[in-house]
């Protein structure tokens, strides 16, 4: 009889665990799956009531974008601008979360809260002064000038999610390598570095997703020929409409390479945001 | 330890105030060798010439090309006439050499990216689409004095000189606080007018005229009063007409429910604040507010009682929304700004086509009041003198009557036109006389031009307050509104806190 109750328990938790995930699931991917479905229909297919999950597709809301509109240009300022910062925080950020973790100077700890405080001022309070440098070394509407930005941000974040991945990494087998001769930094490049590979890539593609969705810095600092998707997206509501299949499509294309990313990258996503910082 | 410390801080503050001193200043002005030699009388510029328009002139010897390789950028909204230009900017930049850079987004951002490059002493942005209330009565003291560039014997003038802009439009555009300066000339004008179903009122035209006396029509001599009953006539007997509701509205918690609300306060005969002459050239200080009248009272009591009968989401409804919905077929009536006629008119996007007519909006006490949307394109005051010449080059091509007749038969335009020249062009009378026109099918935009020259009139034209301060303004009015619309306070309560916020915004 007790058995049975357990049993019985055991099914009602798993078909209530299940029914949850599912809500929580639809509620997520509808609208993802909606708009990429919407951007495959012609303007008047999207409208359409009751709406139809069975239809020809038609690429036309791509083909026009990418052929009358200037949409390659604006996916290719998103990739250098995205691309670049992630590169330039990664690699600085790399250099010195390891000089942060295994350096031993005075005043380390606040050093290393005074870089990471930086990363907590809200971007709108940083555009303004940023507008002024910036306009000082004409870099307002330059990719050059978005990167920097990017970088401002994306830096503390890099340098202090490396600084704790290397910081929970014993430092015994780096010493053990120095003791058979090895330099600083051939133990840092080939005995730390590969351990928090894992790490380099979660943060990595944090970076990269702070970048590739900034909306705020991007429709500040560009400029006609610099703007990135995010701007471009916005451009498609007028004063007299909005363009829905052309906006359904670029949200496509904005989300598309995070999702591609995300999942190539899945197992080491999991492992680096559970080793460091984030947990 | 420290005095090494404090030592480090200083050469890293002193580095950086030296980075960002030596890269500042202003960019170094393009001088050009080539004098300006014009003088004398006024020839034709090369540029395509419209029979019936005034032509683009500059002083014989005037060389069209002597900015050339000078880089222009123009912010502006993303409006049709943006796009149109942008179309056509060759023909500019051929007859020029200059090239212009036409960037456009919301007018949120470009509102934001003026402000930093003003706050700057910057000239990122050398044109300026220059909404009234957002960007002129603001920065009116960074944008340059057009009187100055058009007195310059050496440059081009406006073709047909200020006389032929809508005169209620220059006034709003250009002007700030008084006539010293003209800092923006007028560029776009929508404006707010009526939009109804045709078939609609056809169909319960016998019925409602045997209940209520008068014809459903909307009309010139309308009411509020008897638009009320209308739309509620219609919402009533939905179930055997081809729509939902009577009437639709834009009244989102936004700049649109102010825009909305203002058509109702000022055909009550109240306005925001006392003084009554804050819609054309603008103030300063405003003085006090006028929103416990009892006129004002009495607009915003309606203003609610009419939202009860309209379609429930025209409270998460803008312009577009609204827009949207009545091409839908949602709506028989809407409060809409002229230039959507375009979009009602088009198949594609609207079920309503060919059903669609406009009128100027509905009668108060005071008249008829329809809200002025329109905007002026301005030059930069930081900009250096040879860009400014350069602009105002471009200034003189982008607001002639050809360009402006360019923007309303452009497809990815259709705006209407600033110019009364261009209104008296036979192709555009006829469009605006006969909605199946040839004509009219070119320009679709001009089916609601005979009701929006009427709302131009001075008589029927509103001008919201153009005060410095009047973004901030706006969201008090529209949140105090949405809050009563959500039945969270009442009319009176509304009006205290309307009067209140901008008292103390205005400092009276």
């Amino acid at each position: 009889m007790a058995k049975d109750k357990l049993t019985t328990r055991k099914i009602v938790t798993r078909v209530l665990i299940l029914t949850a995930l599912t809500i929580a699931m639809v509620w997520a991917l509808l609208p993802i799956v909606w708009m990429v479905l919407s951007s495959l229909k012609t303007e008047a297919g999207m409208f359409s009531m009751p709406p139809k999950f069975i239809f020809k597709p038609t690429f036309s809301t791509y083909a026009f974008m990418f052929d009358e509109g200037n949409f390659g240009q604006f996916l290719n300022n998103s990739l250098i601008a995205a691309g670049s910062s992630t590169v330039v925080a990664l690699l600085l950020g790399t250099f010195g979360g390891y000089a942060l973790a295994r350096g031993n100077y005075r005043g380390k700890k606040h050093i290393a809260f005074w870089i990471i405080s930086t990363r907590m001022t809200p971007i709108a309070a940083a555009i303004v002064p940023l507008y002024l440098i910036f306009a000082n070394f004409h870099l307002i509407g330059s990719t050059f000038g978005l990167v920097v930005a990017y970088t401002t941000f994306n830096l503390p974040f890099a340098l202090w999610m490396m600084m704790t991945f290397f910081a929970e990494l014993p430092p015994d087998m780096e010493h053990a390598a120095m003791v058979d001769g090895a330099t600083k930094f051939q133990a840092f490049y080939r005995i730390a570095l590969p351990q928090v590979a894992p790490g380099l890539v979660a943060t990595g593609i944090l970076c990269l997703m702070f970048a590739w969705n900034d909306f705020a810095f991007a429709s500040v600092f560009t400029g006609h020929d610099t703007q990135t998707i995010p701007v471009a997206a916005s451009l498609l509501v007028s004063q007299t409409g909005i363009a829905w299949g052309q906006a359904m499509a670029t949200g496509t294309v904005i989300i598309l390479p995070m999702v591609i990313a995300g999942l190539a990258v899945r197992k080491y996503l999991v492992r680096g945001l559970s080793m460091g910082a984030v947990k | 330890m420290k005095k090494k410390f404090l030592l480090l801080l200083s050469c890293l503050a002193i580095l950086s105030l030296a980075l960002v001193g030596c890269g500042g200043g202003e960019e170094p002005a393009q001088e050009n060798e080539q004098q300006n030699v014009a003088t004398g009388e006024l020839v034709a510029g090369p540029f395509e010439e419209v029979e019936g328009l005034p032509v683009i002139q500059a002083p014989e010897g005037f060389d069209w090309k002597q900015f050339e390789g000078v880089e222009l950028n123009l912010i502006s909204e993303n409006t049709p006439p943006s796009s149109a230009l942008a179309a056509n900017i060759g023909e500019f930049e051929e007859a020029t050499g200059i090239k212009v850079n036409i960037q456009q987004m919301d007018l949120g951002t470009l509102v934001q990216k003026v402000g930093l490059d003003f706050g700057a002493n910057s000239s990122k942005y050398h044109l300026v689409y220059a909404d009234p209330y957002q960007i002129l009565a603001k920065y009116s003291s960074k944008l340059a004095n057009l009187n100055e560039l058009n007195g310059d014997p050496s440059l081009p003038k406006i073709p047909g000189g200020l006389d032929d802009f809508i005169q209620s439009q220059l006034e709003i555009d250009g002007y700030m606080g008084s006539k010293d300066n003209l800092y923006a000339l007028p560029y776009d004008a929508p404006t707010m007018v009526l939009a109804y179903r045709t078939d609609i009122m056809e169909a319960i035209k016998e019925d409602f005229k045997a209940e209520y006396g008068y014809d459903p029509t909307p009309n010139p001599e309308m009411t509020w009063d008897q638009y009320y009953e209308v739309a509620s006539y219609i919402t009533d007997h939905a179930d055997e007409l081809d729509v939902k509701y009577g009437t639709g509205h834009q009244a989102k918690q936004y700049d649109s429910l102010m825009c909305d609300f203002s058509n109702i306060l000022a055909a009550n005969g109240g306005d925001y604040f006392k003084n009554r002459d804050l819609g054309g050239i603008g103030a300063a200080n405003p003085g006090p507010a006028d929103m416990t009248s009892p006129e004002a009272i009495k607009a915003i009591k309606f203003y609610d009682k009419l939202l009860g009968v309209a379609h429930p989401a025209s409270k998460s409804w803008d312009w577009n929304g609204l827009a949207e919905a009545f091409a839908a077929g949602e709506v028989a009536m809407a409060p809409e700004w002229h230039e959507f006629a375009s979009m009602f008119e088009n198949p594609e996007q609207s079920k309503v086509a060919g059903n669609v007519a406009w009128t100027v909006l509905p009668k108060g006490p005071a008249g008829s009041a329809n809200i002025f949307g329109g905007t002026g394109l301005a030059i930069n005051e930081n900009a250096p003198d040879e860009e400014k010449k350069a602009a105002w080059l471009f200034m003189v091509w982008a607001t002639s009557p050809q360009a402006q007749l360019m923007i309303l038969e452009s497809p990815v335009g259709g705006a209407t036109p600033s110019r009364t020249s261009v209104y008296e062009l036979p192709k555009v009378k006829t469009a605006m006389e006969d909605p199946s026109s040839e004509e009219a099918k070119a320009m679709p935009n001009l089916t609601s031009m005979s009701a929006t020259l009427e709302a131009w009139k001075i008589e029927n034209s509103y001008g919201r307050p153009k005060i410095p301060m009047w973004p901030e303004a706006d969201t008090i009015i529209f949140t105090e509104l949405s809050k009563m619309l959500a039945d969270q306070q009442d009319p009176e309560a509304t009006a205290e806190a309307i009067n209140e916020q901008l008292n103390t915004l205005t400092g009276n």
